[in-house]
């Protein structure tokens, strides 16, 4: 089981947008009996994220973990969403 | 792809106002807010430290560009969305990013105490996003009742 970690600054509001996307997104592509979702806010995640196999944030996070962290906000809009999403499911296979 | 007209049922509604900082759009829309108990007294204070921290513009497809300022749920006494549209463009930072910035020309605050609850709301904004021709109208709309037409 892999755990994917979506993250923003309040940990209630973009984030939670992006986990009903992911939902969707998990369960079409037959991935979500693999994937556990998580929620928080980035301040209380940021000094364990190597707890998680995948990362997604909505929010800035501090430069030394931003390789770990994938950006979700084109999930909230779509401008560039499938990028993010082939992104994550190379994660998640990998 | 509806928003639920209670959201807006305060009617913290405000068009195409004269305003030059951001700090300013907070100021009016916590004004507002807090004269219908939307929100309490430390809402302002945490709604300016929330966006500098975690930015909230959005550049959308068609390159308008809105903003989503929210903060914390202790802030907040009742579900409610606020919005203002602006006559000239203020700069918000991209959500996510340290350097994009967004020329915000409708601000849309979201005031809430529970967002699990109002995932519906949350995506139906966003699809709303996506719809450029209903954008353009909203940002054109002058009243109250055309505005709650459009996004119900």
């Amino acid at each position: 089981m892999k755990k994917l970690m979506v993250m923003c600054g309040s940990g209630v509001a973009t984030s939670t947008v992006v986990m009903g996307k992911l939902k969707s997104w998990l369960a079409d592509q037959g991935l979500d009996k693999k994937v556990t979702l998580y929620q928080s806010k980035v301040a209380e995640e940021v000094n364990h994220l190597d707890d998680y196999d995948v990362v997604v944030s909505t929010t800035l996070v501090p430069d030394n973990v931003k390789d770990k962290v994938i950006n979700g906000v084109p999930l909230l809009t779509g401008v560039g969403a499938n990028k993010v999403y082939d992104k994550i499911k190379e994660e998640i296979e990998a | 792809m509806k928003l639920d007209r209670k959201l807006f049922s305060k009617e913290v509604i405000l068009f195409h106002q004269d305003i030059a900082t951001q700090d300013e759009i907070f100021e009016k829309l916590n004004e507002n807010l807090l004269a219908k108990g939307v929100v309490n007294d430390g809402f302002l204070a945490a709604i300016k430290k929330r966006e500098k921290n975690f930015p909230t513009g959005l550049k959308l497809e068609s390159g308008f560009g809105v903003a989503i300022p929210h903060t914390d749920p202790e802030f907040v006494n009742e579900d409610q969305i606020g919005f203002i549209s602006l006559n000239k463009p203020i700069q918000f930072r991209q959500m996510g990013s340290d350097t994009e910035v967004v020329e915000a020309k409708m601000i849309f605050i979201l005031c809430l105490k529970e967002a699990h609850k109002q995932l519906d709301m949350l995506q139906n904004l966003m699809t709303l996003f996506g719809d450029d021709a209903k954008i353009e109208k909203l940002y054109a709309c002058k009243s109250i009742e055309e505005f709650l037409n459009l996004i119900s």
